[in-house]
């Protein structure tokens, strides 16, 4: 709602000018014209290249897909990969042994502006965080989260935020642990196939029944990641998973240095375009990802081109664990 | 289709495939962006101005994020665009004519601002006050107030933060109340307490 004062005083003063009918049908008979113009009537869509991620490694190259475009060169990037995904060793823990890996992560926090005691209905802010996981060989997991100090789009919510002391609501600047057992996680609890073109149709089947307004590409692409982050995957289904991202209207980028090949998505969400991206090592293993609010969110006050979540993860490793170290 | 039920996002949507969906939202939303313009520029202006930015916003319709449900801002930020290209071009015409008859062209923004308004002293020095502000918190200024937008709305028709929007409105109107407080429009201090939707 607005308030109004403001518009009726000033139309006080410089009067309150509505059209005429004659005024109204010259309009609308002059839009018609525009509209019955075939020129006016070529709806073109533009195709944008995904700005490579600060974040991420620096990319030298950079293979772009148009909506005919040829996409051979994706698949040779990602199609390398599944190669070297499937040709990794699957390692089995043994009892005092854990699958180590630690995430950094930043995610964009909204809450109602009430929280914090101001008139905004809606505020955001990014929260960064570092975890770091144990997997024990019987599906324990063991979790330390470090919140990290928020990231503010505006000074006056900064204030806001620490005058309604909500960084102890986040936790900021302390560890958190937990330890969670009996988890059933997305790979544990489906059968994934291992075979590409069954894979993709089991995916697709999954998401068609979330009922999301995404377009499927893109919710095909975040299952993908979903089940990649779990850290729980075996080479067979990393490979098949990497097959699926290669069917994907994806842009596909290389970093000849580091060897890392990274795949980005671009869908309407959230009142414009946001980008998601996955990046991958040599072994195909999922190492960063990141979305970016393409357009920014003007209703949560987001500029054009944030972060508004990204994650790094370590290549996950064998540690020795045992209780309390 | 029964064009009452769907958002905007809905009928731009189906315009794409059937052009005269789009006069719902020319239906929709004409008096409101009549309104503002007639206010910045003039009638006759105002008027021609109101019917391009429908003509644009019809032309430039595959880019409209149809998940949006009011096309209201997207409106806005277009008829914004077309206004601002007006004065200008109108301001470079008036120095041009200026310098041809010998006369001082150096009044600046404000100048042209108040040659096209109402001859009402009160209407001139508002439209003085305003031409001094800077060009972007002249846009906040008019889309809220002339335009009846939310900060929110504001925000999305000049892809501005909304943290922007508010911080700048509220300098404008400190500016404004120093400059008109003495010719009989005070804004008070509800003045732009726009509540973000």
């Amino acid at each position: 709602m607005n308030n109004r004062g403001d518009f009726e005083e000033f139309s006080r003063i410089t009067g309150f000018p509505t059209p005429t009918a004659e005024e109204r049908e010259l309009a609308r008979e002059r839009l018609r014209m525009a509209m019955a113009d075939p020129r006016s009537n070529t709806v073109r869509r533009q195709r944008r290249l995904v700005p490579v991620a600060a974040a991420i490694s620096a990319v030298a190259v950079v293979v772009a897909l148009s909506m005919f475009g040829n996409r051979s060169d994706v698949n040779a990037s990602l199609l390398r990969l599944v190669d070297a995904a499937e040709r990794v060793e699957q390692v089995t823990l043994a009892p005092g042994q854990a699958t180590h890996v630690i995430e950094s992560t930043t995610y964009l926090m909204v809450i109602a502006g009430d929280e914090l005691g101001i008139k905004t209905e809606v505020i955001a802010y990014l929260l960064p965080a570092t975890r770091e996981l144990w997997i024990l060989p019987d599906r324990t997991v063991i979790l330390h989260t470090t919140v990290g100090r928020p990231l503010f789009f505006d000074e006056l919510v900064e204030d806001a935020y620490y005058e309604a002391e909500y960084d102890a609501v986040d936790k900021v600047g302390t560890t958190i642990e937990d330890a969670y057992t009996g988890v059933a996680d997305i790979v544990r609890e489906h059968d994934w196939p291992t075979n590409p073109g069954e894979l993709k149709a089991d995916i697709l089947d999954q998401v068609r029944q979330g009922g999301s307004a995404l377009p499927e590409e893109a919710l095909i692409f975040q299952r993908v990641a979903r089940i990649y982050r779990t850290h729980e995957t075996t080479p067979q289904l990393r490979g098949a998973l990497l097959e699926v991202l290669a069917s994907l209207d994806v842009t596909v980028l290389n970093d000849p240095d580091s060897g890392t090949v990274s795949a980005s998505i671009s869908y309407p969400d959230m009142g414009g375009t946001l980008s998601d991206l996955l990046t991958f090592d040599t072994d195909g293993l999922l190492i960063a990802e990141q979305t970016t609010a393409d357009t920014g969110i003007p209703g949560l006050g987001i500029p054009p081109g944030t972060v508004i979540a990204s994650a790094t993860y370590t290549v996950p490793e064998t540690v020795d664990w045992s209780p309390g170290g | 289709m029964d064009q009452g039920e769907h958002t905007d996002g809905d009928l731009i949507r189906g315009s794409i495939d059937d052009p005269q969906m789009f006069e719902g939202i020319f239906e929709r939303h004409y008096d409101r962006v009549f309104r503002y313009m007639v206010r910045r520029v003039g009638r006759t202006e105002g008027a021609d101005l109101t019917v391009e930015v429908f003509v644009a916003a019809f032309e430039q319709r595959g880019r409209f994020w149809i998940e949006r449900e009011s096309a209201l801002p997207w409106l806005f930020g277009i008829a914004s665009n077309l206004a601002k290209r007006y004065t200008r071009s109108l301001d470079r015409r008036r120095r041009a004519f200026l310098r041809a008859a010998g006369v001082s062209s150096d009044l600046g923004d404000e100048g042209a601002v108040a040659e096209r308004v109402d001859a009402a002293s009160l209407v001139a020095q508002l439209n003085t006050a305003l031409g001094r502000l800077r060009s972007q918190d002249r846009e906040v200024v008019l889309l809220i107030v002339l335009g009846d937008l939310t900060y929110q709305e504001t925000a999305a028709a000049l892809g501005l933060p909304i943290g922007t929007v508010r911080s700048t409105f509220s300098r404008a109107k400190a500016r404004l109340r120093s400059d008109l407080g003495d010719v009989g429009w005070n804004p008070n201090d509800d003045f732009g307490q726009g509540v973000v939707r």
